[in-house]
């Protein structure tokens, strides 16, 4: 009886046994020391304590609504509005594209998009390339027009600098494993660091450089399945504490049949068919034609030189109109549509 | 997979002088320290330094950092002696922990730029250089042991020049530079994979160059098992370069690639290897000539976007890679 008492230990084995009826009801009985009337009450507190109870449809509807006041900004309205409003916390977004199409980029503009919004917000930027720089994502906070309210508002760059937080050395799938059980665990202390408490966005950049090492043919390590064993355990965490995961993604070729961007020739977003399953959301960054430079002046009086890229919806589980798109110009500090072009 | 137990001291949150002492004492691994005592570990390090260890041992993750505390963090650099390239590659040049790439065509300088960091990697301290060794792994025997010599006195030499008193001379130079010659994709793999059991011998390397990282990949290799390999050999050294906080420099050489942005029937010059070597790289510079002179391009930076867009002019002497001398400047 002493282990159906303790309600937040995690399931075990036992437990299982006894709610699928492989238990020996007689020896069980005699190694507990339980009568068989009491076994039944325990195996009626095992069915209590793992059923799951149903919603009504009208609350569900309600909490769509709900849900969809509390989007995120990803820095950039024009790809905001190709998200439905924004990111949606709870929600696993996916940015794949081709190496400087601007991933990692868009990442650096939503951790400060949502650092910026109050100043208890924090983020968690995990580095699978060693590719981050924390110079330029101060500078892009300071010298951005998408910030410059957030500057005007008083918002710090040293308030954003603690706030932020980068995990480097996540190379395998291991450490990434190691990453989210750590999260895991500081959620379930009793007094819960500040930086966890108010930990709205995850980013990990890239997921491909971890995994696409282990796939391919020829390999017996299931490595499809640990991928999905690793977004259930990343998704259960969002969508308990409400927070919004960001991930970049490479491309692989792509056959002709396959369901892939009408702006990239021959490229899809890496990690196979069953990666597609996983996220709720997938945005697809392509080059546009790199002798086609914009110039752009920001609030500063700075001169921005901006790529043509453009964004496409490339999937979406939630009612986004897939195949949408955006163009727009990058720049060193600035995101900017043609029109605003000089 | 990567052996859980098997985690380098020099992962976790030591500093690097603890570590030195640690390992002469003879741990190397997370594991062992485990079984360890403050008062037994005390014998290499201060009771004091042995205590906060084990303290930081028992969390046994790597913690994620604050911007602030990130920036404050030193960072050396290696200087390749062009002011343009360094300016491209960050500020000072080649920075530890990331991985670059120089690609380009044939005879543009390459091999030469691999040589002139794997000497400049080793400026003393007192300097301003990393004061480290260097790994040169060598794909196509370009590594010519005259031309080592003939940089590393122009490097002496210059050095004379801004500060008296030179620390290093020819013999010490050469004896730091740890030569690797492989003959094809497989002993890249194995040599790649054990390197941390070499770099744990030798913890002053501070530069591996691979030179150049296509050449074995070009020949009859199924696009997948390429594929695959090279990613395998990018995910390793990302390691490397962060646990060892180590540069990686790569020499990547051109291919042709047809159709493309500017239509179908154009052809354009491009990186060989594909997006996985893109990927895997923080900063991409590209090595091209333009009536006789010789410039770099960057067309991909982590840290520099906005210096995408210009050319640097670098000129290759006698004694190794130089900035070019401006207009105004009389010829020397």
């Amino acid at each position: 009886m002493s282990n159906i008492n303790q309600t937040k230990s995690p399931r075990v084995p036992e437990e299982l046994k006894v709610l699928f009826g492989e238990v020996n009801v007689g020896k069980y009985c005699k190694r507990h020391s339980v009568t068989p009337e009491e076994f039944q009450t325990i195996r009626c507190q095992v069915i209590e304590r793992n059923k799951v109870l149903p919603k009504n449809g009208l609350d569900m509807l309600n909490e769509l609504k709900a849900r969809d006041s509390r989007r995120l900004s990803i820095g950039y309205a024009n790809i905001d509005e190709l998200l439905g409003g924004g990111l949606q916390p709870g929600d696993i977004t996916e940015i794949s594209g081709e190496s400087t199409t601007g991933k990692t980029r868009l990442c650096y503009s939503a951790l400060l998009s949502i650092t910026c919004l109050n100043k208890e917000n924090t983020a968690l930027f995990i580095d699978t390339k060693n590719g981050s720089c924390a110079n330029y994502i101060r500078t892009l906070f300071l010298e951005s027009d998408q910030f410059a309210d957030a500057r005007e508002r008083g918002m710090d760059v040293d308030s954003i600098s603690d706030r932020i937080h980068i995990q480097k050395g996540c190379v395998y799938e291991d450490d990434l494993l190691n990453v989210i059980e750590d999260l895991n665990l500081q959620f379930q202390q009793k007094e819960i660091n500040n930086f966890y408490l108010n930990l709205k966005l995850i980013v990990i950049d890239s997921i491909s450089s971890v995994f696409s090492p282990l796939l391919g043919y020829n390999i017996d390590h299931y490595p499809y399945s640990r991928i999905t064993i690793f977004i259930r355990t990343l998704r259960n965490l969002a969508k308990k504490y409400n927070i919004t995961i960001l991930i970049t993604n490479s491309v692989q070729y792509a056959r002709p049949y396959d369901h892939k961007s009408v702006f990239s020739i021959n490229k899809k977003p890496a990690l196979g068919q069953t990666w597609t399953y996983l996220t709720d959301t997938t945005l697809f960054l392509s080059l546009g034609d790199d002798s086609d430079q914009r110039v752009y002046i920001n609030r500063q009086g700075c001169e921005i030189l901006g790529v043509p890229r453009i964004c496409e919806v490339l999937r979406s589980r939630k009612n986004l109109v897939v195949g949408r798109y955006c163009t727009f110009y990058m720049g060193y500090t600035e995101f900017f549509p043609e029109f605003a072009a000089i | 997979m990567r052996d859980a137990r098997s985690i380098l001291l020099v992962k976790l949150n030591i500093k690097p002088g603890q570590i030195k002492k640690l390992h002469d004492a003879g741990y190397k691994f997370l594991e062992d320290l485990k079984e360890a005592s403050p008062l037994s570990l005390s014998k290499g390090v201060s009771v004091q330094e042995a205590l906060s260890i084990i303290r930081q041992i028992k969390n046994d993750k790597l913690p994620s950092a604050s911007l602030t505390s990130i920036i404050k963090r030193e960072t050396y650099a290696i200087p390749t002696f062009c002011n343009g390239i360094d300016k491209l590659l960050g500020g000072k040049g080649v920075t530890l922990g990331k991985i670059v790439e120089f690609c380009g065509i044939p005879g543009i300088g390459k091999t030469q730029m691999g040589i002139q960091l794997s000497i400049n990697v080793q400026i003393p301290r007192n300097l301003f250089g990393p004061e480290g060794e260097a790994v040169y792994i060598d794909t196509e025997g370009s590594f010519i042991i005259q031309r080592v010599a003939e940089i590393a006195n122009g490097t002496i030499a210059r050095l004379n020049e801004t500060v008296e008193g030179s620390p290093f001379n020819l013999e010490t130079i050469l004896s730091r530079i740890y030569y690797f010659r492989i003959h094809d994709y497989i002993q890249l793999n194995a040599l790649i994979k054990n390197m941390d059991e070499f770099l744990n011998e030798h913890p002053m390397v501070k530069l591996i160059v691979i030179d150049s990282i296509a050449f074995h990949f070009r020949t009859e290799l199924d696009l997948s098992v390429r594929t695959r390999v090279l990613q395998m050999i990018a995910q390793k050294l990302e390691d490397i370069a962060e646990s060892f906080e180590l540069a990686v420099v790569l020499m990547n050489q051109m291919t042709t690639k047809f159709g493309g942005n500017s239509g179908p029937d154009n052809t354009t010059l491009t990186p060989a290897l594909g997006d996985v070597l893109s990927e895997a790289c923080s900063d991409r510079v590209l090595l091209f000539r333009r009536d006789e002179e010789r410039f770099a391009h960057l067309f991909k930076s982590a840290t520099k976007p906005e210096l995408q867009i210009t050319s640097v002019q670098f000129q290759i002497i006698k004694d190794g890679i130089r900035d070019c001398p401006l207009p105004s400047d009389p010829g020397q």
